[in-house]
């Protein structure tokens, strides 16, 4: 039987009892404040986020390899694991528009809304590995959980990008441009990353970056190119190429400008880097182990960071 | 829900502030039909707000598409609660100890409605909540996306379907 415009239904008697309380006036601007907050807790994941997928916009440019950890993966590609990380003063959007288009990677931003899950089991079964915690005397809270899903960054190199970027921050003279890099593909691609947070401070943790390169692709000549097309002079271009030889690094990009004191902490037998940041008053923990890149992030002081991560080593 | 109002509440969707100024009340108080907590119900309200400033929804009606999702979206939140509530009754030492409004709001009428209304079909429960707000039928279909002709048979089958579930979990009143 189909209901009329006028039917009285019993339904509707019992729905009857969910009016608000007459005295109940909605509040706009707690819940705008609110909202905000929560925006901000949000930009603030996609922000590390971003930072764990590395300064890839300024590409991959900035990744280098030692053949010690390539592993072969087809005939098409190189696969190295990226697990160090190296700061970098970048200012990305200062950058000459012959540079940024000349390692600008094509960045698949997807996953990079968080999914909250219900338990850690959900949280491992999504992301593929045993998520880890934190132990509740150190971080008491109950951490809420989510997970972001894999990102990626893709660059083909241009031989005429690359020379006309050299040539607008005037280094054209001073760089090497191997001619078989013309339409090379790099490509940096992050396993899952589970997001606990513990209150306002907040553990991310994934697999270390993989890096995939045509074979035989020399990326520490490539390093030593793109330093030089980011501001570094020779030495520093040619130190950082070194030392991203002699292993897989990942670099983060900060500006200038910013706040930011970065040093570099022994965590056990690994090293960590840990970025204070003077205007948020928030701390920033970076370290990886054989199986898993953290970042710990929050307004906690260094001894308790390094007591997070020496727990999870 | 005029048009005239649902004019400027598409207006509004390019300025967030006018948007929430507009819709906040309305959809909070729509909210609270289905959660009990009133704060909740203006954050669920919020959200949604913020999500459709974002989204830019290409719906002919807004208010109903704003409607819509404020509903679905408080009927997630106490399907979530009832399987956060499912999973702690396993564990008896992380059991969350209820406030005490929560214990009042159980023993309520409400709170058997919200049950009622988070276990039957979403569309069902959006088109009585909507009902209970006073929508008539041609709002209703525009609201839900459906033909206004079918908005009668809809409507039987959703208390039909609510006085079901309803008489199942708490016996005929």
């Amino acid at each position: 039987m189909a209901l009329n415009e006028t039917t009285p239904t019993w339904a509707h008697d019992r729905i009857a009892a969910t009016d608000a309380p007459a005295d109940w006036r909605p509040d706009a601007g707690a819940a705008l404040e609110r909202l905000t907050a929560r925006r901000d807790r949000r930009r603030r994941r996609v922000r590390i986020a971003w930072q764990a997928v590395t300064a890839v916009v300024v590409v991959v440019a900035l990744l280098a390899s030692a053949p010690s950890v390539k592993l072969a993966a087809g005939r098409a590609w190189e696969v190295l694991f990226a697990r160090d990380v190296s700061v970098l003063r970048v200012d990305i959007d200062r950058l000459p528009a012959a540079v940024r288009q000349a390692l600008q990677a094509n960045v698949n931003t997807d996953g990079l809304d968080a999914q909250s899950v219900a338990s850690l089991d959900e949280a491992s079964h999504r992301s593929g590995f045993t998520v880890r915690t934190v132990p509740s005397t150190l971080l008491p809270e109950a951490p809420k959980v989510s997970v972001i899903s894999p990102l990626s960054a893709e660059l083909t190199l241009r031989v005429d990008d690359l020379a006309r970027a050299a040539q607008s921050v005037g280094v054209a003279a001073d760089v090497v441009i191997n001619p078989h890099w013309d339409g090379a593909r790099l490509r940096v691609e992050t396993s899952p990353f589970v997001l606990s947070e513990y209150g306002s401070t907040m553990l991310a943790q994934g697999r270390p970056l993989t890096i995939a390169m045509p074979p035989g692709f020399d990326m520490p000549a490539f390093v030593e190119l793109a330093m030089r097309l980011l501001g570094y002079d020779a030495a520093q271009a040619s130190a950082l190429s070194q030392r991203v030889a002699a292993a897989p690094v990942m670099f983060l990009g900060v500006p200038p400008n910013a706040k930011v004191r970065v040093s570099e902490v022994s965590i056990g037998s690994q090293m960590g880097t840990l970025m204070r940041d003077a205007d948020e008053g928030s701390l920033t923990l970076i370290w990886s182990t054989s199986d898993r890149l953290y970042v710990l992030t929050g307004p906690i002081d260094e001894q308790l960071a390094l007591s997070v991560a020496s727990t999870l080593e | 829900m005029d048009d005239t109002l649902d004019e400027a509440a598409t207006r509004a969707a390019d300025d967030f502030e006018t948007l929430f100024a507009l819709q906040f009340g309305r959809l909070a108080r729509l909210v609270r039909r289905v959660v009990s907590d009133t704060a909740e119900a203006e954050d669920l309200a919020a959200d949604v707000l913020w999500k459709c400033f974002r989204k830019r929804p290409e719906a002919i009606n807004l208010e109903g598409w704003l409607s819509r999702v404020a509903i679905r979206a408080a009927l997630d939140s106490i399907r979530r609660k009832a399987r956060r509530s499912r999973y702690e009754s396993f564990w008896p030492l992380g059991t969350r100890v209820a406030k005490p409004d929560e214990l009042l709001e159980r023993d309520r009428d409400g709170e058997r409605v919200r049950q009622v209304l988070a276990a039957i079909k979403p569309q069902f429960a959006t088109l009585l909540v909507l009902r209970t707000e006073g929508l008539d039928y041609r709002e209703l279909a525009s609201a839900l996306g459906v033909k206004p002709g079918s908005v009668g048979t809809l409507l039987a089958r959703a208390e039909s379907s609510f006085r079901k579930e309803f008489e199942r979990r708490h016996g005929s009143q």
